[in-house]
């Protein structure tokens, strides 16, 4: 694989040789030996060889199987082609923009995707490639044994790779070509596809390597989605090259993030790669889960992809007894550009630590350099520094100013060099670790025939970060049934992931005297309807009937209060605080819901379910 | 099943061994057609009675959400099997067979497939792996004598199971500790006390002689019963588990609720949360739900007058104390240390002496029996 001006093919020629004998241990129990990953490389190249894929053509994989994901995108880097990433749960209009946007060679895709995207599969120029398991139609052994027949050219990915030879010749790709498109934005008409060079890729690599002393003994859990680099370079690429393991549990969330805790001690892993939003989840746990990182192998835990609140940062260290290491990056950074951690004299929780690999500047706005203790923008500028945005050079040029990137962000930076995040420049929603930029779902929302004015807020939240709120103008008859035809038509315009939290419909929106939407009275305006919501406070309401059954302060209880950590919760108090919530609510609660009280967290569950139910009432 | 036994060191040894040399994917299907291999071995209609409760607890729990139907469907079936062979090993044992028809370990299973069904009711374990539950259920190491641990505890243990030098040792550590119990303390010096103890007296109190008695029964059972457990306990951490404690100085505490929140802890928990929680869910009433939760643990043991009498005896001890807790608040505190530690001391004893009374009196065949020997315990007649 191996050219002399393709570092990328150096390191990956290496990650072959060292990760020998090795596993990936791809969506929990699939696991995908680095010989069979060889094997998959090498037909690849020949599949794409046979669709006149060369240097430089772009590949687009939308896929939700991750062994999949992993062999796809190595196989383009390996034959020099650029891997275009899309998130397989985006809606169709989203989809056809994008790939009609990235004009590729050839699209690997799931078959419900080709299914969805109908339109995409009549129009589109490239060849489009199915993957997924082949129909179980061929059994062997009278139909008692249910083994597949071994593929032999089969009609999807990966199955047809058995008809191809492998192909080992070293590609002539160089270090300035492209390797990698993701998306960060765009769900109409301009999206911004982050473009990242071999040799910037390359370079990220190397100095994860070296920060994150990733080496062969390495078995790094990584939860996060293929479409953003954090997952996917992070994951199956940093380890492939470092001859090490990666461990991708399923999708986490509040009813499984004790699992991936048991997966991180189940397999000894060194490090663990997250987002606030599951530390949160994490805090959230009960205590027999705090020896999940107690094994001596357990290096550090990665927080990245949102600003880590540091309350939250310091219980996390202190309960599970492990290292958080902030790291502050971007797509347009391929991966990190700042580490608080994991060394001690780059450590200092609050702070996104210091750079490594990027020069940094804090600028004001006429571009001078800012002093300590100011706020200014954050500007950077490195080997690992993206490209521009794919086909869109207006985009580029507007955030280089020469070759120092404007991220957007403000900043700070103490008397020793430790940087912190002070606000925000661009138009931009952080939540649970996931880019919304407000525009996107504005765009979308004004293509709702009944929609006259929109606009889209983040609004903080202690779990996601923050929450995204579309406040709307509608000519609709019946505002009601007005905004649930808006839901619809988000849920099908737009990717999961980006659905605003709540849709409120107003009278007007405020603007100011410049024209624009005054986007402060716009939060205030949510969070006062919020306010006098029906659920709001419920916590509360129910934590002060618990503090009162068992004789305990309002402030040492929380949602995950058990009989094991209240002193005075015992069976005659825990009936107490049951009939105190059925008089305070105002209904009876069924024998079932009573045995299943173990926290507060679950009685909350219960009175909420009753109050969304029967309409009732928050006293 | 005698944990002293050399079958049963071997059978830990060759476990243990096998488990950790077979491949990881092949060690839960191992360690499960192990346990009823030897449960066949050492009881066939026992391996019968597990793998009927079993089918029947998968069966009835395998859709998305288990209806109240279901539920009760499945409790009755699992049930009547245990109360079948209580009864006709009890009230009518007209064969005069004893526990000889018991199948070994059906206590503990019992109660372990119906906490599974209850909880799938509840909705507190969501869909699950058969193989999962078969493994929970054929558990070599709390087959026989408990402690009764629960599944999603058991099932977050498969999910971690790794070979663990640590934990290894615990284990090894806690199977001596088991063996020193029961071997040294329990058969070893609290029978030479009970022996000397009831020769020097034979003659002299018969008083005294029962007082002996009834420490050496206290004694003994808590050394055997949590020696048992302390190598049950050790014998899961070898394999890599970690199984609920089942004893936490139970003798050492001041007041009988206190003493039933530590003496067998994983028996007295699941009538917690299944008899006492159902029965205050329904009716709303804690002296209802003591008492039917005392009664049921009495009735675990044995479907008799006797037993029913003992659950009695703890239950209305226990309503009795917790009636006095509201007494005791408007009664001034004891304000001096001393006088603290010397209350302390004697609700210890107190509390141990009620226990111990219990533990005498249930040995007894029936109720006349009770009171005889009860008044010789007082008088001495």
């Amino acid at each position: 694989m191996s050219s002399p001006n393709d570092r990328l093919a150096r390191i990956l020629s290496n990650g072959l040789d060292l990760g020998s004998g090795r596993r990936l241990a791809i969506s929990g129990a699939t696991e995908l030996p680095y010989r069979t990953l060889v094997e998959r490389i090498g037909q690849g190249r020949s599949l794409l060889d046979q669709h006149g894929v060369t240097v430089g053509d772009r590949v687009v994989i939308l896929s939700a199987r991750d062994s999949d994901v992993t062999t796809l995108y190595l196989t383009c880097l390996a034959h020099g082609a650029v891997a275009v990433i899309l998130d397989p749960q985006a809606s169709v209009s989203e989809l056809l923009v994008l790939i009609n946007h990235s004009d590729p060679a050839v699209i690997f895709a799931d078959s419900n995707i080709v299914e969805r995207t109908r339109s995409l599969t009549q129009t589109e120029r490239a060849a489009i490639i199915t993957v997924g398991t082949e129909a179980a139609s061929k059994r062997t052994g009278f139909g008692l044994l249910l083994r597949q027949k071994s593929a032999s050219g089969g009609t999807t990915y990966p199955a047809m790779l058995a008809g191809f030879d492998r192909t080992e010749a070293p590609s002539t790709a160089q270090d300035s070509d492209q390797a990698l498109i993701l998306f960060t934005s765009g769900t109409t008409s301009t999206p911004k596809g982050v473009c990242i060079s071999r040799g910037a890729l390359a370079i990220q690599m190397e100095l994860l390597q070296r920060r994150f002393s990733v080496d062969t003994e390495s078995r790094i859990v990584n939860h996060l989605p293929f479409h953003h680099s954090d997952g996917l370079n992070q994951g199956p690429l940093l380890t492939f090259v470092s001859g090490a393991e990666v461990i991708r549990p399923e999708a986490v969330n509040m009813q499984s993030v004790g699992e991936m805790l048991d997966l991180v001690y189940q397999r000894k892993a060194t490090h663990l790669i997250t987002v606030p939003t599951v530390l949160s989840m994490m805090d959230r746990l009960s205590p027999e889960y705090d020896d999940s990182f107690s094994d001596d192998a357990f290096q550090f835990v990665e927080s990245t992809a949102g600003p880590l609140e540091p309350g939250l940062w310091s219980r996390i260290e202190e309960r599970f007894r492990v290292r958080v290491v902030n790291c502050y990056g971007l797509t347009e950074t391929v991966c990190e550009a700042m580490y608080c951690g994991p060394s001690d004299d780059s450590h200092r929780i609050g702070t996104i630590g210091k750079p490594d690999g990027f020069e940094v500047r804090l600028v004001d706005e006429n571009g001078a350099d800012m002093a300590v203790g100011e706020v200014g923008e954050l500007w950077l500028r490195g080997p690992g520094m993206f490209s521009g945005y794919f086909g869109n050079e207006a985009a580029t040029a507007e955030v280089f100013v020469d070759d120092w990137f404007r991220t957007g962000d403000l900043a700070t930076c103490d008397a020793d060099g430790f940087y912190q995040i002070a606000g925000r420049r661009k138009n931009l929603i952080i939540r649970a670790s996931t880019n919304i930029y407000p525009d996107d779902l504005k765009d979308v929302a004004l293509t709702f025939e009944h929609v006259t004015d929109a606009t889209v807020v983040g609004v903080p939240d202690e779990m996601l970060g923050e929450r995204v709120e579309m406040v709307v103008t509608l000519d609709h008859s019946d505002a009601a049934k007005g905004r649930l035809d808006l839901f619809e038509h988000l849920r099908t315009n737009l990717a999961a992931e980006k659905m605003p939290n709540e849709v409120t419909v107003v009278e007007n929106l405020p603007y100011g005297p410049s024209g624009k939407v005054e986007l402060a009275k716009v939060r205030e305006m949510v969070s006062r309807l919020s306010v006098q919501g029906q659920g709001s406070g419920l916590d509360d309401k129910v934590i002060a009937e618990a503090a009162a059954a068992f004789r305990s302060s309002t402030d040492g209880l929380s949602a995950a209060s058990t009989e094991a950590s209240v002193e005075g919760w015992d069976s005659l108090a825990f009936l107490e605080f049951v009939m105190r919530l059925e008089r305070r609510f105002d209904f009876r609660m069924a024998p079932k819901d009573v045995m299943r009280i173990r926290s507060i967290g679950d009685a909350i569950g219960i009175v909420s379910d009753h109050v969304d139910r029967e309409g009732g009432t928050v006293s | 099943m005698s944990f002293l036994s050399g079958f049963w060191l071997a059978t830990m040894v060759v476990v243990t061994l096998l488990y950790w040399v077979l491949p990881a994917r092949f060690r839960f299907l191992f360690l499960t057609g192990a346990s009823a291999l030897f449960l066949g071995y050492v009881d066939w209609l026992s391996l019968v009675t597990l793998s009927v409760m079993t089918i029947a607890t998968i069966l009835f729990t395998r859709s998305s959400s288990v209806s109240g139907t279901r539920a009760v469907a499945a409790i009755a079936v699992i049930a009547a099997f245990f109360l079948g062979f209580k009864i006709i090993s009890g009230p009518l044992d007209f064969l005069n067979a004893g526990d000889v028809l018991i199948p070994l370990g059906i206590g503990y299973y019992t109660l372990r497939c119906i906490h599974f069904v209850l909880e799938r009711y509840k909705g507190q374990i969501g869909r699950f792996e058969p193989q999962n539950v078969l493994s929970y259920l054929f558990f070599v190491p709390t087959l026989f004598i408990g402690p009764i641990h629960r599944y999603p505890e058991f099932a977050r243990d498969l999910r971690r199971n790794r070979w663990d030098s640590d934990t290894f040792l615990e284990g090894i550590e806690r199977i001596i500790f088991g063996y020193i119990k029961i071997a040294l303390l329990g058969n070893f010096l609290t029978v030479l006390f009970q022996d000397a103890g009831t020769t020097f007296f034979a003659t002299r109190s018969a008083s005294v002689v029962v007082y002996i008695e009834m420490v050496a029964i206290g004694l003994n059972l808590y050394f055997q019963f949590s020696g048992h457990s302390d190598i049950a306990i050790g014998f899961a951490r070898l394999l890599g588990f970690r199984v609920m404690e089942n004893f936490s100085w139970p003798y050492l505490k001041q007041n009988i609720g206190a003493f039933w929140r530590s003496w067998h802890i994983s028996l007295t928990s699941w009538s917690r949360e299944y008899v006492f929680a159902g029965v205050v869910a329904i009716t709303r009433s804690p002296f209802l739900g003591t008492l039917c939760s005392l009664i049921a643990i009495g009735f675990w043991h044995e479907v008799s007058l006797r037993y029913l009498l003992w659950g009695l005896y703890h239950g209305l001890a226990i309503v009795a104390w917790q009636r006095f807790q509201t007494v005791k608040q408007r009664l001034p505190e004891i304000r001096s240390l001393a006088l603290r530690r010397l209350y302390a001391g004697l609700c210890v004893v107190l509390t141990v002496h009620f226990v111990w009374l219990g533990f005498l009196l249930v040995r007894q065949d029936g109720p006349l029996e009770m009171w005889q020997t009860l008044r010789t315990l007082l008088t001495g007649s």
